[in-house]
């Protein structure tokens, strides 16, 4: 087989051939048949590989999450046709508009060969409410809005494994046999007895760590348990980790007296990519579960998604470019009529409240 | 419990969201990759499954006589995505010679399901056969496969020639298909 095969093979995998080549690829495969196999077996290899990265418990629960948000909506629509499913329903319905409930939702997993029985705690926020759980471990959680917490009945036993979704502050209980892991996105973040804010949103690109009091490790999971690939984080420290290399955007938010290191563990190999800021102050990350937002210079975007959680509202632009505008400043127990007056008055935006929904129109004109 | 609706027992009951939900958390995974053997991409597949769990969904009732879930899964997934690939036409003449070399497993018995892919295992049996590769074509590998990185990208970022990014990628799959080829033949 000669290079230019090689070659037009690769682009084909990277569905980057064009008609002519393919024609002559697959004239090359009808002369040389024992081949076919070998690219076939290729091909399938490729796909897997490319499958097998992206799959991982995180996904799971996240495509279950938008399963179940998508079961929720049909029933609210009344599609769905009456049948003797409809006598659960209800409990479903309760998940979502009690606020937060621990759901008892027992999932059975089953390790190697025994059958050994795992029973799943989970606790979710919905927008606009926070909750504060008390860990079997005599860990604290606050779990901000429109969030997710899992932990297996086997925690605190030979562990203390939690995964989240959403952002949450830890304050953990100090146990040097059991680590504390809070497994959030593709990220495992270790606990050594300290106080720390997670940020992972399913529909955020980073994963935001700040650490206030003690000591944590912050590794991406699957990579060995070696000391090059955790980055340790001391108090008044801020790790951003990038869920995709290909969307590594500058961020805004950090500001520029920090110390900035971009921690590349292996040059060669891009992932994982993380930004660290030292000397922080930890508050604006912490503050939400006093009910206060401090925003430092962020931009409306950004701010709307907050709001949106915090208020459980739904906020829409007429023009894209007030998106970029950027505040600063507390809000802490105004109501959101309140806020997006502020908001209104600072930036002077032309907005309208139509029940939940709200819509950023355009800058006032001076009349 | 799922676990027994799963693996086949007769009952009458309809499946309940715990259940429900414990067949979509087991089974997620594997039925993304059985997919992909038909459409490809993992994205298609994905929602493909997703859709595939929405029909159970709305369908279950129906099921209740049927003692196996994940035949009955399985085989949904099969069907959407052949019926997707006649729909897009999407495939292109190479992919169809490809595809009709391919044996399909149908699992419309129980003792095929013992075949399907768990992704936990490919996932580490992929990882360990990376990791035996020599440094620089594992770097180059993973950029391709799990970072979605072109050959001119590759060559760019690692300062060296595409031909070289080629042969590299080229010899990795080489290699990775002696080491996986029970996840490849016949699948």
């Amino acid at each position: 087989m000669n290079e230019k095969i090689k070659s037009l093979y690769l682009s084909y995998l990277e569905k980057n051939i064009s008609k002519p080549d393919e024609e002559y690829l697959i004239l090359w495969l009808k002369r040389n048949p024992d081949y076919v196999k070998e690219f076939n077996e290729i091909r399938r290899l490729w796909s897997l590989a490319n499958t097998s990265g992206k799959i991982n418990n995180i996904l799971v629960e996240k495509e279950w999450n938008l399963f179940s948000q998508m079961v929720e909506k049909e029933k609210s629509a009344q599609i769905r046709p009456q049948n003797n499913l409809m006598y659960w329903l209800p409990r479903m319905a309760a998940t979502f508009l009690l606020g937060m409930i621990i759901s008892a939702a027992i999932a059975y997993a089953v390790f190697n060969t025994e059958n050994s029985n795992v029973v799943y705690q989970e606790i979710n926020t919905p927008a606009g409410a926070q909750s504060k759980i008390a860990l079997p471990d005599g860990s604290t959680v606050w779990l901000n809005a429109e969030s997710r917490l899992r932990y297996s009945n086997q925690f605190g036993k030979k562990q203390r494994e939690i995964f989240l979704t959403g952002e949450a502050f830890f304050e953990v209980a100090k146990n040097k046999e059991k680590m504390f892991v809070v497994q959030a996105s593709d990220l495992s973040i270790k606990a050594y007895g300290t106080s720390f804010n997670v940020k992972s949103y399913p529909e955020e690109n980073t994963v935001e760590t700040t650490l206030v009091e003690g000591r944590i490790g912050v590794k991406k999971a699957g990579l060995k348990k070696d000391k090059s690939n955790e980055i340790m984080l001391e108090p008044n420290q801020r790790v951003v980790y990038y869920k995709t290399s290909a969307n590594v955007a500058a961020p805004e938010k950090e500001d520029i007296e920090n110390e900035m290191i971009t921690a590349n563990s292996k040059k060669e190999n891009k992932q994982p990519t993380y930004m660290i800021s030292k000397g922080i102050d930890p508050s604006p990350f912490t503050s939400w579960k006093e009910g206060t937002l401090l925003i430092s210079s962020e931009t409306l975007a950004n701010l709307a998604i907050k709001l949106e959680r915090k208020y459980d509202v739904k906020i829409q632009f007429k023009n894209e470019a007030l998106k970029k505008i950027k505040f600063s400043g507390p809000l802490q127990n105004e109501t959101v009529e309140q806020a997006i007056e502020a908001i209104s008055i600072a930036a002077q935006i032309d907005y309208e409240i139509n029940d939940r929904n709200i819509l950023f129109k355009g800058i006032k004109t001076n009349k | 419990m799922w676990f027994s609706r799963l693996y086949g027992n007769n009952t009458d009951k309809p499946v309940t969201i715990e259940e429900f939900r414990g067949i979509f958390q087991e089974l997620f995974p594997e039925l993304c990759l059985y997919a992909t053997k038909f459409v490809g991409d993992f994205d298609t597949s994905k929602d493909l499954v997703h859709d595939v769990f929405a029909d159970f969904w709305t369908n279950s009732e129906k099921l209740k006589n049927k003692s196996l879930v994940k035949p009955y899964l399985y085989k949904a997934v099969k069907n959407r995505a052949l019926n997707y690939n006649k729909r897009e036409k999407r495939k292109s003449r190479l992919d169809e010679l490809f595809d009709s070399q391919n044996v399909i497993v149908d699992f419309s018995d129980n003792n095929d399901i013992i075949s399907a892919i768990s992704y936990e295992d490919l996932q580490a049996d992929l990882e360990e056969a990376i990791g035996k590769m020599p440094e620089q074509r594992q770097a180059i590998f993973r950029m391709s496969r799990f970072q979605q990185m072109k050959h001119k990208e590759i060559a760019e970022e690692l300062n060296i020639s595409p031909k070289t990014v080629e042969t590299q990628i080229y010899r990795s799959l080489i290699f990775l298909r002696s080491k996986l080829s029970h996840y490849l033949n016949d699948r």
